[in-house]
């Protein structure tokens, strides 16, 4: 109770801009149906977006604890990928190195991973746990571009 | 500050549709002009007209305005628990809702100022309403309709809301009665994205007193606010350690919606924020009775003098009021290492401890003689561990790192485990333990002197009482009075008050190494060397440790001080040190025991030891019934021992009513 709530703005960004995004089907990463369909393309532009609005850059047990208001300063098209996993780093690394888990599957809808796909895509991430997470101070950044190359190889 | 800053972010098709209801509005506009090109309140005749037709149907008696205005009995009428006046548009708004409607239905025929949003945006929900019972017709809106978010509520698609409750935490005085939380899910996705809407008061202070006598006495604003939900989980599962539970609400999409234009219209509004009645809790209740017209919530728990609202009686309404579709718990970090360490061995345990420790590599588990399903067990135990401890401070940031991708990568070598492995066993439900109000009756005899005693407390649990529901070695006690009749002299007595009495036994086990503590404040009475008991005023704290014994229960130690105050001691005070053991066994369910000893000496005031024994039993009748019995022997005596020792037995029973 005592925590001081952040200023609506910033919340409400992501409550409606961030919403509006994920409901238009081809805006935010559709990795999912890239990588398991063949199509190329739409993971690096997204990262590439996300690469050049770059607003922090968060690594394990930062991502905890330091929700503060200075961070959410700007909105870039996959700001909630971006945003969940910088945000979810320490429990989506737990998810992929168990292979299942609500941040995995969160983060599976986030790039709309179909149902169908689900499976191989949690099983892939966890074989390939430490190409992605390379060291102790990977940064978010780091892990959605390592996250990429594993998906592309296959 | 905008609630719906969505505008901004529209992305090329939403755009064009906004562009294309401007244009809808504006040809009307233009259509309009000559008409109105004036100035828009000159369709005065319309005005009149809703004025008389809301007039006509007594609006502003109607319950549902009273919801959207927030508006209470108060002295000699109604006042709105809003306190912010930009919430209001008639300067008697907070106290009048007959002029608060009629300058709402006015305001909405104003022309739109640039720079500033129109009231049919701004109280959207007062809009929608109205437009609803008094057939406005959108097309006479000077300013045109809020599309901007009729829009962004339809694309925000609300798919369910749910209730989130997370319990108190046993060791943090802040949490003790537990919070609640709206989060509204959207579209089909993943309720760590949904949006958790939150009332709470806006303060830097940190100094607890400070921070409990301001939050007591409405010092504080209190804003309603949202952030990701999964911000709300890491603040209280992983920080707290405190599990939430999450019922999910039967609002269908109408109803959502209006909740969603309710929460809008109270962006950036404030009202005092009082800790006990306009709490966290109480404020959310608006929002259900907003979503749902004919729920009264806000009424239920409301009362003119002073009272509380306790998170979990919102819910046991909330559940009345049949609300409930389904519930789902989620286990904090600490339940999490208390359940993957239940199903390891003790030598498994200590292997994750010393890999958590650095003095085993996690290259050690997979050497061990052990099956898959224990090695994937000690790896997770590992990596939950170490986040307990950095999220505690004790280890640094490149310690936890370290361990914790080391424990991950391992893990990840290991495949899946069986699911059973994770799956928490639900505790019984808060919303179906007892009541927090509780009176006693009862009697005994003290010393040779038989009395009767009537106890009556306000809320909310002692270590005794059914435990379901509530956090084991936990007890929150406010203003329990007992009075007592002594049928031998006839006289009436106060026995004691504790205004506050808390006690947090948090056991110790390889993993959680927490410390206990308690504080009681109040009223007693204490035996004195001259054979009487004296009323004394006393605050008497303490900290120790506590440990699980398996399943029969809890054991702990305590050190304490105590400052008494009262007319009866030497030098009217009296200033003590000294120590407590007790255990606490027996099933949560039917019977339970508490056996304790206290020895406590005082050297400044009035001098002297006073040893307690007791033995406490509580026999469950029903979930909000039991009955008490208790024995106890106190001795005192004076320092040096050179007068005999005054001892006292006392006993007695009752029967505990919870409402």
């Amino acid at each position: 109770m005592k925590k001081i709530v952040c200023v609506l703005a910033m919340a409400l960004a992501v409550f409606a801009v961030s919403e509006l995004y994920a409901n238009q089907s081809n805006v935010g990463c559709g990795v999912g149906s890239m990588i398991f369909q063949g199509r190329g393309g739409l993971v690096s532009q997204t990262l590439a977006i996300t690469t050049n609005h770059i607003l922090f850059n968060q690594s394990f047990g930062i991502t905890s604890g330091t929700l503060n208001c200075s961070r959410f300063s700007g909105i870039v098209s996959n700001e909630r990928v971006n945003r969940f996993v910088a945000e979810n780093l320490d429990s989506l690394a737990t998810d992929i190195a168990r292979g299942s888990g609500e941040y995995l599957t969160t983060f599976a809808a986030l790039l709309e991973v179909g149902d169908a796909e689900r499976g191989t895509f949690c099983s892939k991430l966890q074989n390939n746990f430490s190409r992605i997470f390379t060291s102790q101070n990977v940064t978010h950044d780091e892990v959605l571009r390592n996250i990429e190359t594993v998906l592309r190889s296959s | 500050m905008k609630l719906f800053s969505g505008r901004y972010g529209f992305p090329a098709g939403t755009v064009s549709l906004v562009l294309l209801c401007a244009a809808v509005f504006f040809s009307i506009y233009i259509i309009a002009v000559p008409i109105y090109a004036e100035d828009a309140i000159n369709d005065a005749g319309y005005v009149e007209t809703l004025l008389r037709d809301a007039e006509k149907k007594e609006l502003h008696r109607d319950r549902y305005w009273h919801t959207l205005l927030h508006y209470k009995e108060a002295i000699g009428g109604v006042k709105s628990l809003v306190d912010d006046p930009k919430f209001f548009l008639s300067e008697k708004g907070r106290i009048d809702p007959q002029e608060e409607l009629r300058a709402t239905i006015r305001a909405f025929f104003t022309p739109k100022v640039e720079g500033e949003r129109h009231p049919t945006c701004r109280f959207v929900a007062r809009y929608n309403w109205l437009k609803e019972r008094l057939g406005i017709d959108p097309a006479r809106i000077p300013a045109g309709e809020c599309a901007e978010i009729f829009q962004m509520v339809e694309t925000l698609r609300p798919s369910s809301v749910i209730l989130s409750f997370p319990t108190s935490h046993i060791n943090s005085p802040a949490s003790m009665f537990g919070h609640t939380l709206l989060t509204i899910e959207t579209g089909n996705r993943s309720r760590l994205l949904a949006h958790a809407v939150n009332y709470s008061a806006i303060t830097t202070d940190t100094f607890g007193p400070l921070y409990t006598v301001r939050g007591i006495f409405g010092f504080y604003h209190g804003y309603f606010s949202i952030l990701p939900y999964y911000a709300k989980i890491q603040e209280y599962g992983d920080f707290d350690h405190r599990d939430i539970w999450e019922y999910r609400l039967n609002f269908n999409a109408d109803e959502m919606r209006r909740m969603l234009y309710h929460i809008y219209e109270l962006d950036n509004i404030f009202s005092y924020y009082y800790f006990f009645d306009e709490n966290c809790s109480y404020s959310l209740l608006f929002l259900l009775d907003a979503a749902r017209p004919g729920l009264a919530l806000s009424d239920e728990f409301y009362s003119r003098f002073f009272t509380w609202v306790i998170p979990i009686d919102t819910i046991r309404g909330v559940e009345r009021g049949s609300l409930i579709d389904s519930v789902v718990y989620r286990p904090s970090r600490v339940t999490t290492i208390r359940h993957i360490a239940s199903r390891l061995s003790a030598e498994n345990q200590r292997l994750a401890l010393a890999i958590a420790a650095r003095e085993k590599s996690t290259d050690d588990i997979l050497k061990q003689q052990i099956s898959t399903q224990e090695k994937i067990l000690v790896c997770d135990l590992v990596s939950e561990y170490v986040r307990y401890q950095y999220s505690k401070g004790d280890i640094t940031r490149a310690e936890y790192s370290d361990i914790f991708i080391k424990s991950l990568r391992t893990r990840a070598t290991l495949g899946n485990p069986d699911s059973a492995a994770y799956t928490i066993p639900e505790p019984p439900r808060p919303e179906k333990g007892h009541l927090p109000a509780r009176l006693a009756v009862g009697g005994g005899v003290r010393g040779d002197e038989p009395y009767q005693e009537v106890r009556l407390r306000p809320a909310y649990h002692v270590l005794l009482d059914p435990d379901d529901g509530f956090v084991e070695g936990g007890q929150i006690v406010f203003t329990d009075f007992a009075v007592r009749f002594y049928d031998r002299e006839k006289k009436f007595e106060l026995e004691r008050w504790d205004m506050i009495d808390i006690i947090s036994l948090s056991p110790r086990d390889r993993f959680i190494r927490s410390v206990s503590w308690k504080v009681n404040l109040g009223l007693k009475r204490r035996l004195l060397d001259d054979g009487d008991y004296h009323l004394v005023g006393q605050l008497n704290p303490g900290t120790g440790l506590a440990w699980k014994c398996g399943s029969f229960g809890i054991f702990y130690l305590f050190l304490e001080g105590e400052v008494d105050g009262g007319g009866d001691l030497d030098g009217r005070y009296s200033l003590g040190a000294g120590g407590s053991t007790g255990f606490i066994g027996g099933s949560a369910r039917l019977w339970k025991f508490h056996l304790f000893a206290r020895d406590l000496y005082s050297r400044f005031g009035e001098q002297g030891n006073e040893m307690a024994f007791a033995l406490v039993q509580r026999f469950t009748i029903g979930t909000n019934a039991t009955f008490v019995i208790e024995a106890r022997r106190t001795r005192v005596s004076e320092p040096g021992g050179w007068s005999p020792a005054v001892v006292k037995n006392e006993a007695g029973g009752s029967f505990n009513f919870f409402f």
